[in-house]
């Protein structure tokens, strides 16, 4: 079935991008990867967020990092964020399509239950979510965080992301991710940050009936509980309580026990590079 | 129908386009067709233009995505008085084109990338090109094609300087 549009908007500004989302059928179009001649047939307006200026990254406001959801995945795999953000720019790096070259920071979120590698990094992060709905004053901003916003009732079309919020202070981060192969949606993923609030440890539920991002909570506690010195089997530890931390969830490719002892893996292999580089 | 307004390869156009047509239908039809319709799922590059500079797959555009902007097709790569670019030349003498139909796709990447970055790797070249499916050469002949492309674009500028 090939594409039935009828209508294409432009829209200046929030409000009326609301409004016009608010109609039936509208859907809303950042890169628009999601595309082409084969398939949408039931979407009969376009609403086009190019003019609304989201399109920027803000390091200067204050406590945190603002970037606009209409950044391009390739904007921020070169953009200028610090080595405490690196995470972000290493899941960019993966989850950039070769061919796909549209890919925004807010489609990804906005279009993905569970699948966003983007999203991974952004849990650990600590990102929010800035999002705006039309209530009865206008246009009313409001900020959430990314398991709201994947398990919550803002999936409703007549919401709009238009920006994610990172704090500034996260001293460093890391990203990983396993898949078949290059181009294959990982098996699973994990990402990392350590920041004087604490370490974050999350895993993206690439996975079936999996929604959202994990944040594995028991074990990033223990490694806040070990200070500067990891105890000699820490690996073990870590392998222990991320066990608890993750549920078992398969896919078509791979059991839940396997993925969750992927995901095991990869997260020692972060910290593993991470005390090497600290000696 | 609604109107579209851009500059392609760099002359102001100003037609009708349906809500519903892609950037390389519209091409196609007012005679750009070097833009090849290749899978129309956006996984070729088969289609490839420059907006704003930037390489995108028209095929999965909308043409009134592109409207307002700046567009180059592959009919904008062109040498000086009248001969091929040095991008198409390299191409050729690398004997990177057979059947000829990713080429197009293939310039506009390279072009893309070498006005980014003048002096490419061997890595750079083979990101760019895995996004340009080619079922003729085997891509080594258009790894070598690009990094010969960054080598004439330098000797150019040499000489002009």
């Amino acid at each position: 079935m090939y594409l039935q549009l009828e209508e294409y908007h432009r829209p200046q500004g929030l409000e009326a991008c609301l409004e016009l989302l608010s109609e039936p059928g509208s859907q809303l179009i950042a890169g628009g990867t999601f595309l082409n001649r084969r398939s949408q047939p039931k979407i009969r307006s376009l609403v086009d967020i190019q003019a609304l200026g989201l399109d920027a990254i803000d390091l200067l406001d204050g406590d945190h990092v603002v970037i606009g959801a209409n950044v391009r995945l390739e904007a921020l795999m070169r953009s200028e964020l610090t080595v405490g953000h690196s995470a972000l720019r290493e899941a960019a790096a993966s989850e950039q399509h070769v061919a796909l070259r549209n890919s925004t920071l807010g489609g990804r979120l906005g279009r993905s239950v569970s699948d966003a590698r983007i999203a991974t990094a952004l849990n650990a992060l600590d990102a929010t979510l800035e999002i705006a709905e039309l209530g009865d004053d206008g246009v009313q901003l409001q900020r959430v965080g990314l398991n709201d916003f994947y398990h919550g009732a803002l999936r409703d079309p007549a919401h709009l992301i238009i920006a994610v919020r990172l704090p500034k202070d996260t001293q460093q981060s890391s990203y990983c991710s396993f898949g078949i192969s290059a181009t294959a949606d990982p098996l699973v993923d994990v990402a990392v940050s350590v920041s004087a609030r604490g370490t974050r440890i999350c895993s993206g539920c690439h996975g079936l009936d999996a929604r959202g991002v994990l944040f594995c909570k028991g074990a990033s506690d223990l490694v806040d509980s070990w200070g500067s010195s990891p105890s000699n089997d820490w690996q073990a530890e870590l392998a222990e309580t991320l066990r608890k931390d993750l549920p078992k969830y398969s896919n078509a490719y791979a059991s839940g026990e396997y993925r969750r002892e992927l995901a095991i893996t990869l997260a020692i292999r972060i910290f593993e590079a991470q005390f090497a580089q600290e000696g | 129908m609604i109107r579209f307004q851009a500059a392609i390869n760099g002359a102001t156009v100003d037609w009708e386009v349906e809500p519903h047509e892609f950037l390389t239908e519209v091409l196609r039809r007012h005679g750009l067709i070097g833009t090849k319709r290749g899978c129309e799922s956006g996984h070729c590059g088969a289609c490839a233009v420059l907006i704003d500079g930037r390489e995108v797959n028209s095929c999965i555009l909308l043409a009134a995505q592109a409207s307002g902007h700046e567009i180059i097709t592959v009919e904008g790569v062109k040498g000086e008085a009248g001969r091929p670019h040095p991008i198409q030349e390299a191409f050729v003498d690398s004997g990177a084109v057979q059947c000829g139909f990713c080429t197009p796709g293939m310039v506009i990447g390279t072009k893309a990338l070498l006005d980014e970055n003048s002096a490419p790797s061997v890595n750079d070249a083979q990101k760019m090109l895995a996004g340009h499916l080619c079922r003729c050469t085997g891509y080594v002949k258009c790894v070598d094609a690009v990094l010969d492309s960054a080598n004439r674009l330098k000797a150019k500028e040499g000489k002009a300087q």
